[in-house]
């Protein structure tokens, strides 16, 4: 594996966040859109806190919180249901992502390995590109609750006549999205999600006074943790020196831009929330990192380019910045922590209480009947492919919740103590996409957690990997798994694993995919303490195949001449006749004719130990290849003797 | 039977490589060049042996999902490497010694030849012969 920029906490970290949803009035959002930004967006490059949570666990210890990053989206309701592989429209994303990533000139390392010299570069940023883009896109699923939502931000605009009742309509809004049972995504955590108001104020057009007023009552409606007055937009709209503004907001928006869509979305009407009585009501929505069909609709409705660099927050002063961050850290650290701490109390509390009751109710049954299922345990059928579905009150699920609010919040002693329970429930069960789900987390969990009590238990990550693989068929979680245990397996440096792991992954179905994760395990055979040149050679053009059959030409290309290497003048006549041979046909594709003569003259210098027609190929070729480097050649000599001229 | 015989020399480069023609010859090269990462492993883990016969066979290298790679190595450091079709279950451990066996006793009579310089390919019709005859044949 290449060296990345992140480390493997803050890449795990940063996967699983937990999520808040926002649902803005429309006076709210014009107001932000005044930066050129919806409200979501705003918050965004503040969404990493600096200073640490405290949180209480169920016995009572304080645990602290450091580091945390919250992912806030604005409310996308949907009525697709999940689907276990990437949609067209995502894998076009992802090819973008990877085509306009190249590697940088001049960023060499040299490698010496045995008798072999290589130099070349030792990161490959379009995979981590490719991997972040990946990892956001992950469609939430009924098996796991890391991506469902927490927690909803009510923004209403202090400018409105009665803002208690917008308030009122977008929390009846956001409980019909919850309730209604009609969309599929997004999913929420809990019942009854955590409803923060914020009050946004426009310090350049509004009255302060006033909002000061209307701040007071809602502390006195909602108690003075469920709500905030934010104030931006310090700054009047206008011409303004923008150059000395930081625009923390481009590169987020940057990836959003590329993640809209590139085909036409199923059509979505888009209502205001002043309408009523229809009953499918979509509301407004900002733009969402996840690739929905959400962002085309809204930059048509901009018809202004918002995904253009620049001009960001232009009413927005360094003290607004200040605000906002001042902001996020109250909603979290009063408004979300708690709230987590309370749900992890109450589940807690029902599971001690349930197990205790369950298991008695159990044995004595088993003892009467000899065997039969207890009652406790409802599963419900129908079975579906992964095995068995339960109902969202089941025990194990609640286990299960709980396991992923301790995890969110960085509790991972006791998030593994409750995913291994989880674990043998689900495989007592033979629920295996829960089950494969269960083991992963736990993995990741005992990896984390601080101090390393229980060395990391690789099998389990193998075991999912293996589950996900071939009983659930979703490749989709196969794929993030493997992901996250080369991360892991490499920061540990066992490479001869994460290679075995990557190697495993790449199938016929995704040519990009294998494309990457063949470069990847060429990367870790080369790191490991005894360099394995040639194997690394190998999966090079494995990989350069396949990048070729993925249609990134360049990679291909890149991928090639790394091989080359290792392969020159070392008497493998044929492999390096191929090589050299695929090198020029790619070059003259990408129009470096110069380049595939140089490549196509190396295989007709040696005495070849290749067939005649073979050779017959090989020499057509290069005269093809000759005649247009020639032509080329000629007009530019002929340009240059005009300019001459 | 073999579906690929080869011998490598010293350098790591390839003396003699003779595969069944009618398969993907480059193919062959290829895993045959990745094993000599494997053979190196190998050799260097075995730190100083004594010489005794039983060292210089490396066993299996690894198994790929058509074929299974064998290496043998010489105490002048020149590599065997044979690959066998996976489907042939019947290859037992002693028989894919005693092909080594063979191909180190004919690989002996070539070097033994005066005219024969070590670091050329192996050209010798008598090598070939006994090659021919470990292969699969093709009927």
């Amino acid at each position: 594996m290449a060296q990345c920029v992140q480390s493997v906490q803050e890449l795990v970290q940063d996967s699983f966040t937990p999520m808040v949803a926002v649902l803005c009035s429309e006076t709210a959002e014009r107001m932000s859109r005044k930066n050129r930004l919806s409200f979501a967006e705003l918050l965004r490059p503040f969404c990493r806190l600096t200073s640490e949570g405290h949180i209480r666990d169920p016995n009572n210890v304080l645990q602290s919180v450091k580091g945390l990053r919250i992912s806030v989206n604005g409310l996308c309701p949907s009525l697709k249901p999940p689907s276990s592989t990437l949609t067209p429209a995502q894998r076009q994303v992802l090819h973008h992502i990877v085509l306009s990533s190249q590697p940088q000139e001049g960023a060499v390392s040299s490698i010496s390995a045995g008798d072999y010299q290589l130099s070349f570069s030792g990161t490959t940023p379009w995979f981590e590109a490719y991997r972040e883009a990946f990892l956001q896109t992950m469609p939430s699923s009924e098996h796991e609750f890391l991506n469902h939502y927490l927690a909803c931000l009510l923004v209403v605009s202090s400018s409105e006549t009665v803002p208690f009742e917008q308030f009122l309509k977008l929390s009846q809004e956001q409980h019909q999205i919850q309730h209604s049972g009609e969309y599929s995504s997004p999913k929420w955590f809990i019942p009854n999600t955590l409803k923060y108001y914020v009050l946004l104020h426009d310090v350049s057009q509004g009255d302060d006074h006033r909002a000061e007023t209307v701040f007071e009552d809602m502390k006195q409606k909602y108690g003075s943790q469920g709500c905030y007055l934010l104030k931006i937009n310090s700054r009047s709209e206008g011409p303004s020196d923008q150059d000395q503004m930081p625009d923390p907001w481009s590169q987020y928006l940057h990836k959003s831009y590329l993640h809209s869509p590139v085909s036409a979305p199923p059509p979505i009407s888009v209502f205001f929330a002043n309408s009523t009585k229809e009953h499918k009501r979509l509301t407004r929505f900002s733009a969402l990192p996840q690739l929905s069909a959400c962002d085309t609709s809204r930059r048509a409705s901009d018809s202004i380019t918002s995904g253009a660099p620049g001009g960001h927050g232009a009413c927005l002063t360094l003290n607004d910045h200040d605000r906002i961050r001042q902001f996020i850290q109250e909603f979290t650290f009063r408004g979300l922590l708690p709230h987590v701490e309370k749900n992890i109390r109450q589940l807690n509390d029902q599971l001690v209480s349930r197990k205790g009751l369950s298991r008695s109710l159990f044995t004595a049954t088993k003892k009467w009947f000899g065997g039969g299922k207890a009652p406790e345990k409802s599963v419900a059928e129908p079975k579906s492919t992964t095995g068995l579905l339960y109902p969202p009150e089941a025990p194990e699920l609640q286990i299960r919740k709980m396991a992923d609010l301790c995890f969110l919040v960085q509790h991972y002693e006791l998030a593994y103590s409750c995913y291994h329970t989880a674990k043998k429930d689900f495989l007592s069960d033979q629920a295996m996409l829960y089950a494969a789900g269960a083991l992963e987390m736990a993995a990741v969990s005992a990896f984390l957690q601080p101090g390393a009590p229980r060395p990391y238990p690789a099998h389990y990550m193998d075991t999912a990997i293996q589950t996900y693989k071939d009983t659930c068929r979703n490749m989709v979680l196969a794929e993030r798994c493997t992901l996250l245990s080369v991360d892991i397996l490499k920061s540990q440096g066992k490479y001869a694993e994460a290679a075995t792991l990557l190697i495993k992954m790449t199938s016929e179905d995704s040519d990009l995919r294998s494309a990457l994760l063949l470069e990847q395990a060429a990367h870790c055979f080369v790191n490991m303490k005894t360099p394995m040149v040639r194997k690394f050679a190998f999966h090079m053009i494995l990989a350069g195949h396949r990048f070729s059959k993925a249609g990134q030409r360049r990679h291909a290309l890149r991928c090639y001449c790394q091989a080359m290497q290792v392969y020159q003048d070392r008497g493998w006549s044929l492999a390096e006749d191929h090589i050299n041979f695929t090198i020029g046909r790619q070059s003259f594709t990408l129009q470096q004719t110069e380049k595939a003569v140089d490549a196509f003259k190396v295989i007709l210098e040696k005495e070849s130990q290749q067939t005649a027609t073979q050779q017959g190929a090989f020499l057509r070729e290069y005269l093809y290849v000759f005649k247009v480097f020639y032509r080329h050649m000629a007009l530019q000599s002929k340009l240059v003797f005009i300019k001459i001229k | 039977m073999a579906v690929c015989i080869a011998v490598i020399a010293k350098e790591n480069y390839p003396l003699y490589i003779r595969s069944v023609p009618t398969q993907n010859e480059l193919k062959f090269h290829y895993t045959v060049h990745t094993s000599l990462d494997v053979v190196e492993e190998k050799i260097s883990a075995v730190g100083k042996s004594i010489g005794d016969q039983r060292e210089l066979y490396l066993g299996l290298l690894y198994p790929t999902e058509d074929y299974k790679v064998y290496g043998y190595v010489t105490n002048s450091k020149v590599k065997f490497v044979i690959v066998v079709d996976s489907s042939n279950t019947s290859l037992r451990d002693n028989e894919i010694r005693s092909m080594f066996r063979k191909l180190h006793n004919s690989f002996t009579d070539v070097m033994c030849n005066p005219f024969h310089n070590p670091g050329d390919q192996i050209q010798s019709r008598t090598f070939d012969g006994i090659v021919s005859g470990m292969m699969v044949q093709t009927a």
